[in-house]
């Protein structure tokens, strides 16, 4: 931080502190509500979502959208490891007719391999063990893995088109989620929270739920730099809910004490922590008090949107059998349903386990039945609650997977290498087009040859949605403007409505 | 530990990541052993002959910070405490219950009113952004 920011900062918390003086929240309550900003968003007398500059709304640092949104907060269902979009959504029965032969060198054109395929001496093609068919009134083409959400073939986009830079999990996936391979950006949800602020002040504005999946229980791991904040104030990371019954732990005032006393204990930490920041200038300090006003908030908010035992018969069944078993993707694809309706603006899920070098048949049809039911559920979920129209939903990894199979092909066992040349992702809601296909892979599904979509596009894309211009929203560090973009992204107009 | 970025031990870690959140805040508030913790400390402070409050005060801020407290903070740490002194008369808090949680067990010489709003200020303390992040 500047010294020149940390000295507007610093003039900026005296004068809140000089106008609330008398304010009954204390100066922990204030630090808060300024510091994430709530009630951004308001629906003009058009309906058209703008951003609420009115008088008491504190907002992210952006001061007024940079276009109308068409969207409210995203739901990212991020499937980590790599899922194979040959066996899900990229239907090429060429590989099925060509099985066993090996990769044309005209196709592959020399490009590169990983190190755990590049020393194969040959690379068999092999098509999907497993069946598609064509769904809905668009006749998009879905596996069999997936038949619920076949069913919402005419809800969804399917971009068959993604390609990214990176060929490992950790780079791809911090590619995806903060616009650069290398560690230290800040996450998709953390600029919005910091371009946005908060639609809730008592929840964060960035959750991030985990699940692990049963077709590789221990895959990849995943860093919790990947919901980080980067060079941005520590305010705006993702919060991490536990994937276990409680969600969160210890929300309960100690025993023998009450409410009232809890909020003496902050408004004392609030006034000396905060006449340490006067004489410190540390924005961490700020942080500090804030994340105490939010634990708070949350000691009321948190059991209240965490409590699904009230959820009807009807819901559990939709999001099928696993919804009832804490840590699970579709509990957290029901939670994350609560958590929008109030407002959470970036909810964050990660299934593990996509990462199926060998044995991928077996392995994948696990994966495929953690993820369908409840992926197909929360779409239609949202969609019954007229939700679906201001929540994006996003559904993908960070890289495909090889034509090609890695390790030995028999006749029922086959693997599959990282491919970052082609892959396929879903999006759902908010002013993207329904029931699409958008872009087109060659017949051995190897290179793309329609209407490429890069990271930074899909990424641009995201923010557009969400009414920001992707190359405005920066923020300068070490002497550079930095953007979720980088300096590249371009916005995918074809598929919005 | 893992609200606090310890490593979860599955692969190798050359820096533990550094995060603030409200998960962090939550332990802190409310878990068992720090309330035990802070007891232990107002105790040590009460058995270290220091026999006014602010000396009790000073003792325990200058065990979590490294330093003794400057004339505002310790004015404004008093203040607390005869405010927790009289929510424990107000039954807003109550020591009985207050002074069981964990095992560590209080002589019955001491006064437990004020021991409770003693721990609760030392509670306070070790909560500070400055006893956290320290070094």
């Amino acid at each position: 931080m500047s010294e020149k920011k940390i000295v507007e900062d610093r003039s900026l918390i005296l004068n809140r502190r000089s106008f609330l003086g008398k304010s009954a929240l204390g100066v922990g309550g204030v630090a808060l509500s300024s510091l994430l900003g709530v009630n951004c968003f308001r629906k003009d007398d058009n309906g058209i979502l703008t951003k609420d500059t009115g008088e008491g709304s504190v907002k992210g640092i952006l001061k007024g959208l940079h276009h109308p949104a068409k969207i409210k907060r995203v739901i990212y269902l991020f499937q980590s490891g790599g899922p194979s979009q040959l066996e899900l959504f990229d239907y090429k029965p060429t590989l099925n007719k060509r099985r066993g032969e090996d990769l044309p060198e005209s196709i592959r054109n020399g490009q590169r391999l990983t190190g755990m395929t590049s020393g194969q001496d040959s690379f068999p093609l092999v098509g999907s063990q497993f069946g598609f068919k064509q769904y809905g009134k668009s006749g998009t083409w879905i596996s069999d893995l997936l038949p619920h959400i076949g069913k919402m073939a005419d809800e969804i986009c399917v971009v068959k088109s993604m390609y990214t830079e990176a060929i490992n999990h950790d780079p791809a996936v911090t590619f995806f989620q903060t616009g650069s391979q290398q560690p230290g950006r800040p996450s998709i949800g953390s600029w919005l929270s910091y371009g946005l602020g908060s639609e809730n002040e008592n929840l964060p504005a960035f959750t991030v739920l985990l699940s692990r999946g049963s077709g590789r229980p221990s895959g990849q791991p995943l860093y919790t730099r990947l919901w980080g904040n980067g060079f941005l104030h520590s305010l705006h990371q993702g919060v991490q809910f536990r994937a276990a019954k409680d969600p969160v732990l210890y929300l309960n005032d100690p025993e023998g004490t009450t409410k009232r006393t809890k909020r003496a204990m902050l408004d004392q930490l609030a006034e000396l922590n905060d006449q340490h920041y006067q004489t410190s200038g540390d924005p961490e300090i700020q942080s500090r008090i804030a994340q105490y006003e939010m634990a708070y908030r949350m000691q009321t908010s948190v059991p209240e949107v965490m409590n699904t035992d009230k959820e009807p018969d009807y819901i559990y069944k939709m999001y099928g059998a696993d919804a009832k078993i804490p840590g699970t993707f579709a509990a957290n694809c029901l939670l994350a349903r609560r958590l929008a309706e109030q407002d959470v603006r970036f909810i964050q899920l990660y299934h593990m386990g996509w990462d199926q070098h060998d044995n991928l048949p077996n392995a994948i049809e696990k994966q495929a039945k953690d993820v369908d039911q409840a992926s197909a559920a929360l779409i239609a979920d949202l969609k019954q609650r007229g939700m679906l129209e201001d929540t994006l939903v996003v559904w993908g990894g960070e890289f495909g997977r090889t034509n090609y199979s890695q390790g030995l092909l028999t006749d029922t066992n086959y693997g599959r290498d990282h491919h970052p040349r082609c892959f396929s992702m879903f999006m759902a809601g908010g002013g993207i087009k329904p029931g699409i296909v958008y872009g087109e892979t060659d017949e051995f599904g190897y290179n793309i040859t329609e209407n490429p979509v890069h990271v930074h596009d899909f990424q641009a894309t995201m923010l557009h949605q969400l009414g920001i211009d992707h190359e405005k929203l920066v923020y300068k560090y070490q002497g550079r403007r930095f953007r979720l973009t980088d300096v590249e992204g371009h916005i995918v107009k074809d598929i919005l409505t | 530990m893992m609200t606090f970025d310890a490593a979860s031990r599955d692969i190798c870690t050359v820096k533990r990541q550094e995060t603030n959140t409200p998960l962090q805040a939550l332990v802190l508030l409310n878990d068992p052993q720090v309330i035990e913790a802070s007891r232990a400390l107002a105790l040590n402070a009460l058995s270290n002959n220091a026999q006014s409050v602010s000396e009790q005060i000073k003792y325990i801020f200058q065990r979590a910070t490294s330093r003794l407290p400057t004339e505002t903070e310790l004015n404004s740490l008093s203040e607390y405490y005869n405010q927790m002194l009289s929510q424990v008369n107000e039954d807003e808090v109550k020591p009985e219950d207050y002074l069981m949680i964990g095992a560590f067990e209080v002589p019955e010489t001491v006064n437990k009113e004020k021991l409770a709003a003693l721990s609760l200020t030392s509670h306070t303390i070790l909560n500070l952004d400055e006893t956290i992040s320290r070094g």
